[in-house]
């Protein structure tokens, strides 16, 4: 189990004005008070606008960046204190195509970095043929890097995360730039690390599609401060969005029409009629989902329902407003950043 | 030890990997030393050689033999600080960053990574050198034994050299004067194209920063007198050296890895 504590990392930065001018210190308070826990097994997401401090936190945690304040544990081996042990159970795969030798091949590529983990060498070999069959490039594994596409640099960078069998791996935007048939095929690995394999992942990402589908948990980051925590679901409607459903019915008695603003003055909903050629279109936005209250009404007036769309609200939606506004956690950041003020004074 | 080892293995198979892609490398490796060696020679030839520093020398041989240890000794100090230089591109690629992701031996990968540049760079010159050697001195059997020894105390004082100069970078993204300040003064007061004693004593001081002047010391009586006692004088001078480099490279590798724990720059370029 991997457990973080008010992780803390200030960024100090030395300007200087000119060529010779004064030196000035400015801090960067990167991640501020940040505590996740994740499982093995488990699919964590950590989601936030570009600067957020999602990398930072993948850095700390992966031992590279040494926390300013707070602690960090996994399966109990102190993250400050033991850094090269926890380099050993851990592992980071970045999106993009760096952080491999492009004039390597894939093989060599796997062995040079396997043998940084000083790995035996009959066992180094069996495991390398498994990886590279675990992200199909055995076919390309004599070939140089440099002839690869994005995609199996990709999934190279999947291998070389893997090569220490690692306990716990952190994926920062696993999926950038990659097409949709990919994607997909990287979120079915990813899945399977999880499942399969028991390994306890850290996902951060910008598709929030892909958080949605993979993520049991998700922690909303914002100006290094978690903002935000829950199920996919719990966060998406955790904002206040509504849900919209829009109907079409071939008519509209005055009858119906007063049955349906009845409901919509209980649950205050918003409603819009629209008469059109061949039909009328309906449309209600309320915070509950109004639609099974709405088929009622229509069906018991004998009216048939033409069309039916529900717009539920998404957890792409919910991110925006986080990030970028929206009352109900303006009270949050605000919160977040006295704190800051706090820590680096 | 054992893991010591497989690092340094695998540093020398993936230089070796990453070099060795075109035929322009073997032009570097091999084509050009040999032009800088007789460009030397042939500048010395016009003039009287009895007179001037090379008087204590007996022959045309002995000046050959002068200048192609000298040279052998400066391709391999110059190759690692090439191979240094080639940090900044892991760098770029965030391969540097990757490698500290592992917990694998730092002090390893340092001298995995200069002993990897050696091999593959000087050893065609050096088979070349041997090639010469042989042939112009007709080496008796017994003093055979001299031309590993020289290679032996060549590669340990250019592989400890090697270190400080990829700490060096490791430290700093700005490090590429070192090629400036290195290159040219190390061919000048190690001692490369004339003997070290024919300097005035400043020049002397600056030589003494460079360790390849003392593995000259030893290596040149052994292959130019065939004297194992001449050379001696050299060793104490050369371990001492030696030391005080790995003692810095040591600290200063400390000091990067903790400096990149702190503001993460092993990944700025
Ligand atoms: N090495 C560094 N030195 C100084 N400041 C840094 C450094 N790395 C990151 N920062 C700053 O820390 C903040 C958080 O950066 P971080 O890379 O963690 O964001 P992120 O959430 O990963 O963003 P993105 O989605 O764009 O990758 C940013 O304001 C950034 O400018
Ligand atoms: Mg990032």
């Amino acid at each position: 189990m991997l457990i973080a504590n008010n992780l803390c990392k200030v960024y100090q930065l030395k300007e200087r004005k000119g060529l010779f001018g004064p030196k000035t210190l400015k801090e960067i308070m990167a991640v501020n008070d940040v505590s996740l826990e994740i499982k093995p097994g488990q699919i964590i997401g950590l989601l936030g606008i570009n600067g957020a401090g999602k990398t930072t936190t993948i850095k700390m945690l992966s031992a590279l960046l040494e926390p300013t304040s707070g602690s960090f544990s996994i399966n109990g081996i102190d993250g400050i204190r033991y850094p090269q042990e926890i380099k050993r159970i851990v592992n980071v795969i970045t999106g993009g195509e760096r952080n491999i030798y492009w004039r390597l091949t894939a093989r060599e590529n796997l062995e040079y970095f396997a043998s940084l983990y000083n790995l035996p060498r009959h066992k180094l070999n069996d495991s390398i043929d498994e990886l590279l069959e675990l992200v199909d490039l055995k076919e390309a594994a004599d070939m140089p890097v440099e002839r690869y596409s994005k995609g199996m640099k990709q999934r190279l960078q999947i291998a070389r995360g893997l090569v220490n069998d690692p306990k716990f791996l952190f994926l920062d935007e696993p999926t950038l730039g990659l097409d949709v048939a990919i994607a997909k095929e990287l979120r079915n690995h990813v899945r399977h690390l999880a499942e399969k394999r028991n390994k306890g992942i850290l996902l951060t990402t910008h598709y929030i599609t892909e958080a949605e589908e993979l993520c049991d948990w998700i922690y909303v980051i914002d100006k290094g401060c978690i903002i935000a925590t829950g199920t996919p679901s719990e966060l998406a409607y955790s904002t206040k969005m509504n849900t919209n459903i829009l109907v079409s019915i071939p008519e509209l008695t005055s009858g119906v029409k007063k049955e349906i603003y009845e409901i919509a003055k209980v649950h205050q909903a918003k409603i819009e009629f629209q008469e059109n050629t061949t039909d009328v279109s309906v449309s209600i936005s309320a915070q509950e989902n109004l639609t099974g209250q709405l088929a009622h009404i229509l069906t018991s007036n004998g009216l048939p329902i033409l069309h039916l769309k529900i717009i539920e609200p998404r957890l792409e939606d919910a991110l925006i407003q986080l990030s970028y506004g929206g009352d109900s956690i303006e009270r949050n950041i605000s919160n977040c950043e006295s704190r800051s003020y706090k820590a680096t004074s | 030890m054992k893991e010591i080892f497989q690092i340094v293995r695998a540093e020398v198979i993936k230089q070796h990997r990453n070099s060795f892609h075109s035929y322009g490398v073997y032009f570097t490796l091999l084509i050009w030393p040999i032009v800088v060696f007789f460009n030397a020679y042939y500048s010395y030839k016009p003039f009287n050689l009895s007179q001037g520093p090379w008087n204590t020398f007996a022959s045309q041989e002995d000046i050959i033999m002068f200048l192609i240890t000298g040279f052998l000794g400066y391709i391999s100090f110059k190759s690692l600080l090439q191979s240094a230089f080639y940090m900044g591109h892991e760098r770029i690629n965030g391969t540097l960053e990757t490698i500290f992701l592992t917990p694998a031996n730092r002090i390893a990968i340092i001298y995995g990574r200069a002993f990897g540049a050696l091999i593959e760079n000087i050893w065609m010159f050096s088979v070349f050198c041997v090639f010469v050697t042989v042939w112009i001195r007709r080496i008796p059997v017994e003093s055979l034994i001299y031309i590993p020894i020289s290679f032996i105390v060549l590669i340990v004082s250019a592989a400890v050299w090697g270190g400080l100069m990829n700490v060096i970078f490791l430290f700093s993204r700005d490090a590429s004067f070192l090629m400036a300040v290195f290159d040219e003064p190390m061919i000048l007061f190690s001692g490369v194209r004339m003997p070290t004693f024919v300097f005035p004593i400043w020049a002397k001081i600056i030589s003494a920063l460079f360790p390849l002047t003392y593995a000259l010391m030893i290596v040149r009586p052994l292959l130019i007198e065939g004297s194992l006692s001449a050379s001696l004088q050299g060793i104490y001078k050369l371990l001492i050296s030696l030391l005080l480099i790995v003692s810095l490279t040591l600290w200063l590798l400390k000091k990067a890895e903790k400096n990149a724990r702190k503001n993460g720059n092993f990944v700025f370029y």
